[in-house]
């Protein structure tokens, strides 16, 4: 019976040890597991939307630290300011980011030019999008992804207005946010440490690794006995 | 008894370690990377499509699709500067390479986000790269040596490498501000 569990655990540890090694070449970590029975084993819930626009075609939403268009996370963040439709596609402004989308929802390009701590919420005056940082607006050019101070002619823009998002977008989104983290790398790591099993896991894993040192040794001990 | 309580000490004392994240984080960023690359605050900047065929060699490069359709770069004073993030194992680290003459003139580690594999950020990792270029089949033009538990941030930073070789070549074909903007 040792034996058998042991022989067990020995290619459960080999055999995610094996993936584990080779996992940039099967990209493990871009690959969601959040499967029902592996979200319930973790006992995690899909993250609620924090923040969610609604442009004429897209759907962004935040939830869980990332971004998502149409369910597909694109960027980690801790804020959306919004996103709105412009001349080259769709234009979304996050904390850290801006991202352009062809309209067909490529991405085009992202840049991190320093955003304004008190940028707030983020709008169209028909040509180009505006952020709005209080005091002080700032047009995006999306050309070459950066900011320039609006000019005090600047039309008062449309700002991106929040959007409700049905239960079942709400459901797509978070398991797209849930996938990112709860990765077949993660799962499998935690397989082959024993941490899959909160608590006693990683001692049942060194309880089966001390038993095959105990049948390795032993078994040298019987070998080498029997050659004496 | 006392055998069986000496090894459960030990399994507790090799369970309590804590994990070390204290090494990733921002160490230099994106302006004055360019700043000190370029040697000016304000460097031009441009912009290189991704066409078919590129998008094909950076997705050979980076061994999935690169994810965008526009690779922007600044230049200064005959060099380019790109800043690519690069998944190493599950996050993207921020790296930034310098090239002239089609040959690498530095190459930094912007931004550390994984727990493991940050001494990539070090001089003695990142010098390697120094005066590398492509071969005639397009890889970077010599070895770079990994580091003991960083493999896969190596990894990443030797595509990164290559992959802005590759587009800087493409830039100085279509954009020839470059070469007179010494």
């Amino acid at each position: 019976m040792l034996g058998i569990a042991s022989c067990v655990f020995l290619l459960l540890i080999a055999l995610t040890g094996f993936a584990l090694n080779h996992a940039d070449r099967f990209s493990l970590s871009q690959r969601s597991a959040a499967l029902p029975f592996i979200v319930a084993l973790y006992g995690v819930d899909a993250p609620p939307i924090d923040a969610a626009y609604a442009t004429a075609e897209r759907v962004v939403a935040l939830a869980g630290g990332f971004v998502a268009v149409d369910g597909n996370v694109v960027a980690e963040t801790h804020g959306l300011l919004g996103a709105v439709d412009v001349r080259d596609g769709l234009l979304v402004v996050t904390a850290d980011e801006l991202l352009l989308f062809t309209p067909e929802g490529m991405l085009v390009e992202r840049a991190s030019p320093a955003l304004p701590a008190s940028a707030r919420r983020l709008g169209s005056d028909g040509d180009s999008a505006v952020v709005d940082a209080g005091s002080v607006r700032f047009v995006v050019d999306t050309g070459t992804m950066t900011l320039r101070p609006a000019a005090a002619s600047l039309r008062e823009p449309g700002w991106a207005k929040p959007a409700v998002v049905s239960d079942e977008q709400a459901r797509q989104i978070g398991n797209a946010v849930l996938g990112r983290t709860l990765n077949w790398s993660r799962v499998l790591n935690d397989v082959h440490s024993g941490r899959v099993l909160p608590g006693a896991g990683p001692f049942i894993a060194d309880l089966a690794a001390l038993c095959l040192v105990y049948l390795a040794v032993s078994g040298l001990y019987l070998g080498l006995r029997r050659n004496r | 008894m006392r055998r069986f309580l000496a090894g459960l000490l030990l399994l507790v004392a090799i369970h309590a370690g804590g994990d070390a994240r204290a090494e990733a984080g921002e160490y230099l960023t994106r302006e004055a990377f360019l700043e000190a690359a370029l040697a000016t605050a304000e460097p031009a900047s441009d912009v290189v499509w991704l066409d078919e065929a590129l998008r094909n060699r950076a997705a050979d490069i980076l061994g999935h699709d690169p994810g965008m359709l526009r690779a922007r770069y600044w230049y200064a004073a005959g060099r380019t500067a790109w800043v690519f993030d690069e998944i190493g194992k599950e996050r993207p680290i921020t790296m930034g390479v310098v090239i002239e003459n089609g040959t690498i003139r530095d190459f930094r580690v912007l931004t550390f986000r994984e727990s493991r594999g940050w001494e990539i950020r070090y001089a003695f990792f990142t010098r390697q790269f120094d005066g590398l270029g492509l071969d005639r089949d397009g890889e970077l033009d010599a070895t770079i040596d990994s580091i003991s538990g960083a493999t896969l941030s190596v990894r990443a930073a030797r595509r990164v490498a290559n992959l802005a070789l590759v587009f800087d070549d493409v830039a100085r074909r279509t954009n020839t501000e470059i070469a007179s903007a010494r």
